[in-house]
């Protein structure tokens, strides 16, 4: 029993940074009709700039939980900055363009993105601390991870919020509203263009969360949203791309199926597995768990 | 009419196509001498293929400043029986498809006339196939894959090869750290899986499979551990063999240190190296005291004295070295011990024959020789293990002597 709940746990924790990553996906997806194939290299960058700013700080003021704390708040800054500029500089130039031609944009961004990270913070690999440092310790037969703990803490936190501003703010009206139709959003009085800017803000923000809470356990360079932003496409595609609870609970499932199929099935073959099952499940509801399909009525 | 008038164009490109290719692998007659391709009077054009940017690169730039560094040495000393080497640099960025645009450029366009110290597994399985066909010496490869060592004549491995490292951690496992039950996770990639053959392959022939308690794969970009940590708790082995890769043992090293767990680990000789135990003592300070590594290379402080002075003289801004740094020079030294040996007979043929009866062990590695029919490239192996210094460094230390399985 206590290795199920550790499997789970562990697998809630890893799911959660799918969750928040994928929210940011499916955010700029419903708001800009973009897929964001970028936003894994945009939370790396972000990730780095965390890192270094941490260093900088914990040279200047020693390696204290303030130094921390200014560091993942000015990354998040920068998030926030970042995602406007993006925004402003490669995406809405190109709104009236094709949705090919608005992907390919955003994979023009991986590569300028990894390559400036490169060239900015170089190619080498760092270890980033963990949010909470306390040790763990053992209940019984069960691993406390004060750190697990925290991030799905204030990854739940983080989707409440988000929750509430898209269902209960005028701001959540008009997100919603360009989601559905941005023409007539706009025409209704919708600043649209506003709002994908917040959008975008919002998503680089949830994707530098995601990075730099995972920081610790993939360590920092280039490459290190590689595997969890594949993790959370296919968490917002199992979720479904129409709704903003879907990717939440397909971040977790990949995350907690990972676990489990690895412990109880086969380590080698978990992939193989989980993702095959993740597929059926595709067949059976393509448009997701929680998608809806669109049908035009005549 | 016009089906016939296309078809001859055709076959008059063909042909081009098949002369120029001809021309291109047929030796370099310099005033009467029969010398390969990329060989003059005065120099010889060696070329080399790796990962020199992206996410590798702390691997592939210290490798090839080595390489330099050691060319630039002999060169800088008058060459080899008077020729100065050339080393052109073709980088893969550890793609495949990449390797083998970058070895048809050096082979046929460039016409080297050897490859060096090619890097990365995936790129020297993806080349291989050229390599063999067009007969041209390929020597060290920067890779411990095992069908290195069955490819041809003019193949010349010099790192363990993973199964064989596999096969050896078995013999230090009973005879040094007295394992009664052995533990190993392998990284579900050529590297990993080569090593878990080796470790089967070496436990099955010492007639001690029983030994093996635990055998469990990971994805080299795994994060989360806890299934591997709960199952190394249930077994308590006295030996985990971690086979993979820099990040991936990182993260494992991580994960024991949460889960307290408390034995002996041994790790492949790719890891044998100060940037990885510096990224690994920062995520497991005190498991990592558990460490123990495989190393190839037997180096002490006057024999890395050349390598240092070189990378001081043409090197002075980066590290003095590293193990990457080592292998590089290695790998030049090979290729220097067998040009040596081959005096003016540089044909591909003559450079094969040479390194056919080559023993060196003048350098780095404590033995490197071939002959005919044999590729195993460096078979002795010793263990380090990670100790802190007074200065509170965390550093190898090699715990016992160069042995082979």
């Amino acid at each position: 029993m206590a290795s199920f709940l550790q499997n789970v746990i562990a697998g809630i924790e890893t799911g959660s940074l799918y969750a928040l990553a994928a929210l940011g996906v499916v955010l700029i997806y419903r708001v800009s009709a973009v897929t964001n194939f970028a936003q894994g290299e945009m939370a790396m960058f972000s990730g780095f700039v965390a890192y270094s700013l941490w260093q900088r700080l914990s040279l200047a003021f020693g390696n204290t939980h303030v130094t921390y704390i200014m560091a993942f708040i000015g990354a998040l800054l920068f998030a926030t900055i970042f995602g406007f500029i993006v925004e402003k500089v490669f995406i809405r130039p190109a709104l009236r363009g094709s949705l090919v031609g608005k992907m390919i944009i955003t994979l023009g961004l991986i590569m300028i993105v990894n390559g400036s990270a490169g060239a900015l913070f170089g190619t080498d690999t760092h270890a980033m601390r963990r949010a909470i440092t306390t040790p763990s310790f053992f209940i019984g037969g069960l691993l406390i991870r004060p750190n697990a703990y925290f991030i799905i803490f204030l990854t739940l936190i983080i989707m409440f919020i988000l929750f509430y501003l898209i269902r209960k703010t005028m701001f959540g009206v008009a997100i919603r509203a360009t989601a559905e139709n941005e023409t007539t959003a706009r025409l209704m009085g919708v600043p649209t263009a506003k709002v994908s800017s917040v959008a975008w803000i919002i998503a680089t923000i949830l994707g530098a969360t995601a990075g730099i809470l995972i920081a610790p356990a993939t360590n920092v360079h280039t490459n290190m949203m590689a595997d969890v932003h594949l993790k959370s496409f296919i968490a917002a595609v199992l979720g479904g791309f129409t709704s903003f609870i879907g990717p939440v609970i397909g971040g977790l499932l990949i995350g907690v199926m990972d676990n489990l199929v690895g412990f109880y099935i086969s380590a080698k073959w978990r992939t193989v597995i989980v993702y095959g099952f993740l597929i059926l499940i595709l067949i059976v509801k393509p448009a997701g768990l929680f998608g809806k399909v669109r049908r035009k009525k005549v | 009419m016009k089906y016939f008038k296309k078809n001859k164009v055709v076959m008059l490109a063909l042909m081009l196509v098949f002369v120029v290719s001809l021309a291109a692998c047929q030796s370099n007659e310099t005033g009467g001498k029969d010398w390969a391709q990329g060989v003059t009077e005065d120099t010889v054009t060696v070329g080399t293929i790796g990962v020199m940017a992206g996410p590798l690169s702390f691997i592939g730039l210290p490798y090839y400043q080595g390489m330099e560094a050691y060319f630039n040495a002999v060169n800088d000393d008058g060459g080899v029986n008077g020729r100065t080497i050339q080393l052109l640099k073709e980088d893969d960025q550890f793609d495949p498809a990449q390797a083998i645009a970058a070895a048809e450029k050096l082979i046929y366009d460039q016409k080297v006339f050897a490859i060096v110290g090619q890097l990365g597994t995936p790129g020297v399985m993806a080349v291989a196939d050229i390599v063999e066909e067009e007969g041209i010496p390929s020597v060290y490869f920067g890779s411990g894959a095992a069908e290195l060592t069955q490819l041809g004549d003019n193949f010349f491995p010099v790192q363990p090869n993973y199964v064989y490292e596999g096969k050896l951690m078995t013999k230090y496992a009973i005879e040094e750290f007295n394992a009664e039950t052995i533990a190993i996770l392998y990284s579900n990639d050529e590297a990993g899986n080569d090593g878990f053959k080796g470790v089967t392959a070496g436990l099955q022939e010492l007639g001690e499979s029983s030994r093996l308690v635990l055998q469990t794969a990971y994805n080299p970009g795994d994060t989360d551990f806890t299934g591997e940590m709960l199952r190394l708790r249930e077994v308590d082995p006295d030996l985990v063999i971690l086979f993979g890769l820099s990040g991936g043992v990182a993260n494992i090293l991580a994960n024991a240190e949460e889960y307290n767990i408390n034995v002996p680990m041994l790790t492949t000789y790719s890891n044998a190296d100060a940037s990885f135990l510096q990224l690994a003592s920062d995520r497991a300070p005190e498991a990592v005291k558990n460490l123990h590594v495989m190393g190839w290379l037997d180096v002490d402080e006057a024999s890395l004295q050349p390598l240092v002075d070189a990378m001081t003289k043409y090197f002075p801004e980066g590290n003095p070295y590293n193990a990457y740094t080592m292998a590089g020079w290695v790998a030049a030294e090979t290729f220097v011990a067998g040009l040596t040996a081959a005096g003016n007979d540089l044909s591909w043929e003559g450079y094969i024959n040479a390194m056919n009866n080559l023993k060196f062990t003048a350098g780095l590695a404590p033995e490197i020789s071939y002959s005919p029919g044999e590729r195993e490239g460096v078979t002795h192996m010793a263990v380090s293990r990670v100790v802190v210094d007074p200065q509170g460094n965390y550093i190898f230390e090699q715990v016992t002597g160069f042995d082979e399985f």
